[in-house]
């Protein structure tokens, strides 16, 4: 229990390290390919954890980004956002069945690879084009907003990937 | 209570979802340049479209009075016709000789125009035409209303025409009584754009509110008998023979929409004779 907490915020702390200090340097140099891997801590949160807490920690992650990024309440739109459709995103998802063992965290480790690519780009996706269109703040850019979410979400899943395989993380 | 707590364990997460994002939309509009901007405009935007389907809701409503004033003008227009065909034929049936009648050789031609600009309430009152010297305007041309005279042309170019109204200090039309026949001048001295002055009417003359003023046609402006208004007050200078003669006048300068624009051609030009005294 102790150690699943403090996985999951040492997980957050240097993933928004790294997405304030590294990846945000590489998004200004090419706009078009930002690299965005904290979600990847609201993904991995534990399957028990209350909805309002992951929405909460969804809030304070992007948040903490947005402190970096020196853009208020960007990053803690899209952090809220995915956080809100995580729930709807594992429903979906469900093992038939089986449903899930609560006490496990939605990681490669106990889901399986291919699930958790699956679960990672369904969030992913939705978090990239929330973000890139609360950025533009109109829809008027449509077709930027999709080809920034496509290019973007590309780059991040292979960094996601990496991720996976190098960490494996089991909570 | 309890239900209110079971409610919120239910719907706790999209209740806290929607407090934070408004959370973050907030600071997003408070603290980012560019999203402000763009919802500041897009505010705009939605105010000036509403504002405009205002515009086009007003614009119909007054359609139908505009509309309405047409038609009566038109039944007026049609009963003078009338009136001028049997009075042609009158004439016709009972001159047998070859006098020459100044009225019925005076030639007259009417351009219809529009009003594109108009003030009401300085003591220099204008309004612009959107006709011009190419449909044939020129300044010294009489304008009317759908209920009387409205103004004289004082300047032109190609196409529009800046006209002076009845209402301003710059005004001058030679009128009279319908019923008396005594004839003033109407001068306009404000702030009221309803009413004006009929000056010089010699205090024996026989006025009583009510009477009609009408052009006398003293000059190569207006034919005789446009009406121009209503006398509704009278008033007594001091020292003289005159009086003045408050005129409520017929045009409604505060909606005037469209005007004609008269042309008389004057078998004589007698305004030579008018200048050679001076």
């Amino acid at each position: 229990m102790n150690s699943t907490i403090f996985h999951n915020a040492v997980r957050l702390i240097a993933l928004v390290l790294l997405q304030g200090l590294l990846l945000r340097r590489i998004a200004m140099e090419w706009p078009y390919f930002h690299i965005v891997l904290y979600p990847l801590a609201i993904m991995l949160l534990p399957l028990r954890m209350p909805n309002t807490l992951v929405i909460t920690l969804g809030f304070a992650c992007g948040l903490l980004v947005d402190i970096f990024y020196q853009t208020p309440g960007l990053h803690a739109s899209a952090g809220t956002w995915t956080a809100f459709v995580r729930a709807f995103v594992l429903r979906y998802l469900e093992p038939r069945g089986a449903g899930y063992n609560v006490n496990y965290s939605p990681t490669a480790w106990r889901m399986g690879l291919g699930w958790f690519l699956r679960y990672a780009a369904i969030l992913m996706w939705l978090h990239l084009f929330f973000l890139f269109s609360v950025e533009a703040f109109t829809f008027v850019f449509i077709g930027e907003i999709l080809l920034k979410t496509t290019l973007s979400f590309t780059l991040s899943m292979l960094f996601v990937f990496i991720y996976t395989v190098v960490f494996n993380p089991i909570e | 209570m309890r239900d209110l707590l079971l409610l919120f364990l239910r719907y706790g997460g999209f209740l806290l979802f929607l407090l934070l994002e408004s959370i973050s939309f907030w600071l997003i509009v408070r603290y980012n340049k560019n999203q402000r901007a763009i919802l500041d405009n897009t505010i705009h935007l939605a105010i000036q479209r509403i504002d405009e389907r205002i515009q086009n809701i007003t614009d119909y409503l007054s359609l139908s009075k505009i509309n309405e004033e047409v038609v009566t003008h038109n039944a007026q227009l049609l009963d003078s016709l009338v009136e001028q065909k049997v009075w042609i034929q009158k004439v016709l049936s009972e001159c047998t000789s070859d006098s020459l009648r100044i009225d019925s050789t005076t030639f007259l031609h009417v351009y219809p125009a529009r009003v594109i600009s108009n003030t009401i309430n300085s003591s220099n009152n204008l309004f612009i035409i959107d006709k011009g010297q190419k449909d044939g305007i020129r300044p010294r041309m009489g304008v009317l209303s759908m209920q009387g005279v409205a103004g004289i042309v004082k300047a032109t170019n190609a196409h529009y025409s800046l006209v002076i109204p009845l209402i301003n200090r710059q005004a001058r039309l030679s009128a009279m009584l319908a019923r008396s026949g005594y004839f003033g001048s109407l001068l306009w001295e404000g702030p009221q754009p309803n009413t004006a002055w009929l000056e010089d009417i010699p205090n024996y003359a026989d006025v009583t509110l009510g009477d009609l003023v009408i052009t006398s046609g003293y000059s190569a402006i207006f034919p005789p008998g446009i009406p121009v208004g209503k006398v509704i007050g009278k008033e007594t200078p001091p020292g003289g023979g005159f009086v003045r003669l408050k005129v409520a006048l017929n045009t409604d300068f505060a909606r005037l929409h469209y005007v004609y624009v008269l042309k008389m051609t004057p078998p004589f030009d007698f305004s030579s004779l008018q200048t050679a005294t001076q």
